[in-house]
């Protein structure tokens, strides 16, 4: 299999990350869609790094730090979802319209 | 041996697809959440396809052990939110703009590089974590501490402040 076919995949992964951050309602949705888009990036590097022109170890260190990102951005946004359900009772994020000029 | 990694290959992105699919259009997100978890095993397969084993297990470990977890126990803690017909016109919209972008960019990108490869073992990979990039590793844990410590902070109730 070519670099292409993996740029494919991973450029389709992407989209579809960014469609579910826009079309899903609830902020529990939004969130495991950002984590679709760090892993089509994590794919992206990977096979890069395989098909590229040096090969070297950066790439999957990066994508160890991009998991370990993505952990931290699960804990810190799960406890914003709960602390705005606590606030608004509901975890529909058209309510949460408050900070709106 | 070339025929058996195509075929592994095909297999496993049609996993992801179908897998992320779901995750993204189901609308049962406990469901999605669940399919989430296949998602993160079949790019898992790709990882190893691409000889990269320690970011594959790092990612089944994280992921489906961490993650996902994370986010079952907090859809059990809030309520279920069913997704009535919410606009799908412009997110469509977005996700063909985006897809025809990247695609193009990235078609571009095969064509300026080469296929090159020599293998490169675990013990390269953990030399190169604690003498290269020494720095990013420690910056790494620095940011799981702060963000962990923020998550217990904004989850703590307003009573229990004073100590």
């Amino acid at each position: 299999m070519s670099l292409f076919h993996y740029l494919i995949l991973s450029s389709l992964v992407f989209s579809l990350g960014i469609f579910g951050v826009m079309a899903r309602k609830s902020l529990i949705g939004i969130l495991i869609s950002v984590e679709l888009i760090l892993n089509a990036a994590n794919l992206n590097l990977l096979a890069l790094a395989r098909f590229g022109v040096l090969p070297s170890l950066f790439s999957q260190v990066s994508v160890l730090l991009i998991i370990a990102l993505a952990a931290a951005e699960a804990a810190v946004g799960l406890a914003l979802a709960l602390s705005l359900f606590r606030t608004f009772k509901s975890s529909d994020i058209n309510l949460f319209s408050s900070l709106k000029g | 041996m070339a025929q058996l990694s195509s075929f592994l290959f095909l297999f496993f992105a049609l996993m992801t697809v179908l897998s992320a699919v779901l995750v993204v259009k189901l609308k049962d997100i406990f469901k999605a959440v669940l399919w989430l978890g296949v998602f993160f095993f079949s790019s898992s397969g790709l990882y190893f396809l691409l000889l990269a084993e320690v970011p594959a297990l790092v990612q089944i470990l994280v992921y489906v052990g961490g993650i996902v977890t994370l986010f079952l126990f907090s859809l059990m803690i809030l309520p279920r939110l069913e997704e009535p017909g919410n606009p799908v016109f412009f997110p469509l919209i977005f996700f063909l703009l985006f897809g025809a972008l990247i695609v193009f960019l990235l078609s571009k990108v095969v064509f300026l590089t080469y296929f090159t490869y020599q293998g490169l073992s675990l013990a390269d990979f953990g030399v190169a974590l604690t003498e290269n990039y020494l720095l990013a590793f420690e910056l790494m844990g620095l940011v799981l501490l702060v963000s962990f410590v923020s998550a217990f902070s904004i989850l703590k109730k307003e009573g229990e402040e004073e100590s």
